[in-house]
């Protein structure tokens, strides 16, 4: 269900960007060169050595002159261990936005790029927690509670560069401010951690990524 | 490209510069307050008892005599009856309440917060919310005129 609400949306942000391409093409120096591809290591490599968070993002972005269309598809899971609780989520997430490059383009026939950019992101997802809390007046709670259907949405501004390796590789990193979150759906359980956001309860966060595109 | 160096280096420093503040804000107690009738000031009373049904505490007794009792909610229930005894005198209070599991770090220990309370039953004749929130910072939460 999530997949397709995620699946929606990037196929929305396809629609949009060939709709983009026909008119902006218009005049020559936007069109595009091509639409590069790639995946986040730094979210791959945690997944290869922790067993508390797994995931993958796959990253695209298509260039129209100095400006780029921006998207990630993420799933993450994320599982806290405590001698209290044991807390996990999981779900999938979106981030769909536009890139400015800082480099002159025709000066730049390796295709570099040092952007500044912003980012409308959402995450679908649920979690759960079990628990033990001493309560001295009443019996010892040890029980569970979940949360089904989450929502979030926030915003982000992102500073990053994606360098040419060799041929069509680039490697590259995005830092991420992120805020203006906003959850639906907690009752019960109040989420700690949202997909492709990080802790719930951070009205504002930097994240960093890496990727090889 | 120096700048874009500088802010790699920025941004990894504030991933990992977290301080955690495992200050609590939320009670686990509704406070009470009581009042005289007859000109509204405060009135100190002592219970034989104050209990609450589903746990065998007694939460005060005679020996308290006090104008503001702090009665602690069940987190296992969304009410909580709540039978104070004064001689041949039996009333109760039974309070509706959200309760929420609170993870504020994983450091931290979690807790349960309780919001919206509301009286659902009483027997006392004349009382009210004052504040719905149980927040250390609140000061009453029902005020019971006698």
């Amino acid at each position: 269900m999530k997949l397709k609400i995620i699946l929606k949306y990037f196929f929305s942000g396809c629609a949009i960007t060939l709709l983009s391409i026909t008119v902006i093409a218009q005049e020559k120096r936007f069109v595009p060169t091509g639409i590069r591809i790639g995946i986040d290591l730094s979210l791959l490599g945690i997944s290869a050595f922790s067993s508390n968070r797994r995931g993958y993002e796959i990253n695209g972005d298509i260039d129209f002159d100095k400006f780029f269309l921006v998207w990630d598809i993420g799933h993450e899971y994320r599982e806290r261990i405590s001698p209290l609780f044991n807390y996990n989520s999981e779900g999938d997430y979106f981030r769909i936005g536009f890139d400015v490059n800082l480099i002159n383009p025709r000066k730049n026939q390796n295709n570099n790029v040092m952007f500044l950019g912003v980012r409308i992101a959402k995450a679908f997802y649920d979690d759960r927690v079990t628990f033990s809390i001493i309560d001295n007046n009443y019996v010892i709670i040890d029980s569970f509670r979940r949360n089904f259907g989450l929502v979030a949405n926030w915003l982000e501004l992102t500073a990053g560069i994606k360098v040419r390796m060799w041929k069509n590789l680039y490697l590259g990193y995005t830092g991420r401010l992120k805020f203006s979150k906003d959850l639906k759906g907690d009752e019960a359980l109040r989420p700690f951690d949202i997909p492709g956001y990080g802790k719930s309860g951070e009205r504002s966060l930097f994240g960093i990524n890496y990727y090889i595109t | 490209m120096k700048i874009f160096g500088v802010m790699l280096i920025i941004f990894s420093i504030a991933g990992c510069s977290e301080i955690v503040d495992c200050k609590r804000e939320t009670k686990t107690t509704a406070r009470i307050s009581f009042f005289k009738k007859t000109d509204g000031t405060s009135l100190e009373i002592a219970f034989d008892t104050i209990t609450a049904i589903g746990t065998d505490s007694i939460f005060f007794t005679v020996k308290d005599s006090l104008s503001v009792y702090d009665i602690p909610l069940d987190p296992n229930s969304i009410s909580t009856t709540f039978i104070f005894i004064k001689a041949s005198v039996t009333d109760t209070l039974n309070l509706g309440y959200e309760n929420q599991f609170i993870i504020i770090d994983q450091d931290c220990a979690p807790e349960i917060a309780f919001d919206n309370l509301e009286i659902i039953n009483t027997s006392f004749d004349s009382l009210k919310i004052v504040e719905r929130r149980l927040l250390i910072e609140v000061e009453n939460n029902i005020k019971i005129f006698l």
